[in-house]
């Protein structure tokens, strides 16, 4: 397996490099597992956190230039406490952390704000719907007009668009709302 | 965010409001603080869907996430030695249940041929011999065959010699008539006491008949071993 420097890695994390991500996830995902499941949460909850880490680190380093004082597996480490941190204030969890390595107080509320965490969910249960209903969602967004929806998609005509975007906005909508972390942050 | 004005959100987004219901609608929206904020939530759907960037990060650390759990799926799988012995028990279940019911299937196959076979063997060979016995009406002509005794069992590697007595002058001859009706000997001449059958014959029940042209005198079977 190739080795990343801390400055490919960040580098990679700018272009959405999958090898550096598939890099990433295979030398911090082991540490983000345990942090997370000796602080009261689950495996499941380890990889989501460690993705929305992975996804705020990016859209930092796109923002701005990330110019590190320590190892990035420091930095990596605080930013996943912080969300972790928020996570459990924000379902109104009671917690005593158990750190295990040294960490940076992050002041950066932007980094998994609920605006943040809202998004997440939304393009998180858009991910899950099927291929066809995501392709007419982004069509719709990118200003496509229905009738070229239609088209594109082989449907009878502006009319079916409309119906199935209608029908594919409904079961995402279902979906955000039934998800345990949305409704806590719609409280 | 609920469900109930998902229909007039598209409605106002996609444009298909008319301009009196777009105006009660945007009345609505700024009277009524819940339909504002589920309004708000709908947009912001629309602008996270819009951040292309972040879609293609997470749909590439979806797959990332998707092929780790199946690579630990099949690490598991693989590494947990009671899986295999797991395994290797249906294997060996299902070869077993496969072998025994070929098995059986055969058995019950060759069952029905034998069964079969008998039946029409049996049938077929006990008409045959039957036809070729009643050929010649059996008359009782005092016939006494003292050669071969009372013995059924014959060998092969001895003479077959028939030794008799009757109360007639007609000329018999003496055929003898494997178990499928064949006749396998016929001396074609008259024959008198004693006759050898100088023939080499199979072996197996034979049945040996004395006739004329138009009777048999005696039916007998013996078996050749």
């Amino acid at each position: 397996m190739v080795h990343y420097t801390q400055y490919g890695i960040i580098e990679g994390m700018r272009r959405n490099d999958k090898d550096v991500l598939r890099y990433v996830y295979k030398q911090y995902l082991p540490m983000v597992r345990y942090f997370i499941i000796r602080n009261q949460g689950t495996e499941e909850d380890a990889e989501d956190i460690f993705q929305e880490a992975v996804i705020a680190i990016c859209q930092r380093v796109k923002r701005k230039n990330l110019s590190l004082d320590c190892a990035f597996k420091t930095y990596f480490y605080s930013v996943v406490r912080h969300m972790w941190l928020q996570y459990l204030e924000r379902n109104k969890i009671q917690y005593e952390f158990s750190d295990m390595d040294e960490f940076l107080l992050l002041e950066d509320k932007e980094l998994y704000d609920d605006f943040q965490a809202k998004k997440a969910i939304f393009q998180r249960k858009f991910l899950d719907l099927t291929e066809l209903c995501r392709k007419v969602l982004l069509m719709v967004v990118e200003g496509t007009s229905y009738e070229e929806i239609a088209l594109t998609l082989g449907y009878k005509g502006k009319q079916y668009a409309i119906k199935r975007k209608y029908e594919c906005m409904k079961s995402l909508i279902n979906r955000v709302i039934t998800d345990p972390e949305y409704k806590s942050l719609s409280q | 965010m609920n469900t109930t004005y998902i229909r007039q959100f598209e409605k106002y987004y996609n444009g298909e409001m008319t301009p009196e219901e777009k105006a009660s609608f945007e009345k609505f929206l700024s009277e009524d603080q819940a339909l504002s904020t589920a309004f708000k939530e709908y947009l912001s759907i629309y602008e996270a869907l819009s951040d292309r960037d972040t879609l293609d990060l997470r749909t590439k650390l979806k797959e990332i996430r998707e092929e780790n759990a199946r690579k630990k799926f099949n690490n598991d799988f693989f590494m947990h030695g009671y899986n295999w012995l797991w395994m290797a028990a249906l294997l060996t279940i299902i070869i077993s249940f496969t072998v025994i019911v070929s098995l059986l299937i055969t058995k019950a196959e060759m069952d029905t041929q034998v069964v079969t076979g008998l039946e029409n063997i049996e049938t077929e060979k006990y008409s045959a011999l039957n036809r070729e016995l009643i050929k010649f009406e059996q008359r009782n002509m005092n016939f006494v065959l003292t050669s071969p005794d009372d013995e059924l069992f014959i060998s092969r590697k001895d003479p077959l010699v028939f030794e008799w007595t009757v109360n007639s002058t007609n000329p018999l001859i003496l055929e003898l008539i494997d178990w499928e009706g064949k006749i396998i000997f016929s001396s074609k001449e008259p024959v008198t006491s004693p006759y050898t059958v100088k023939k080499k014959l199979p072996g197996g029940i034979t049945v040996y008949r004395f006739r004329t042209d138009k009777e048999s005198y005696c039916i007998g079977f013996l078996f050749l071993k």
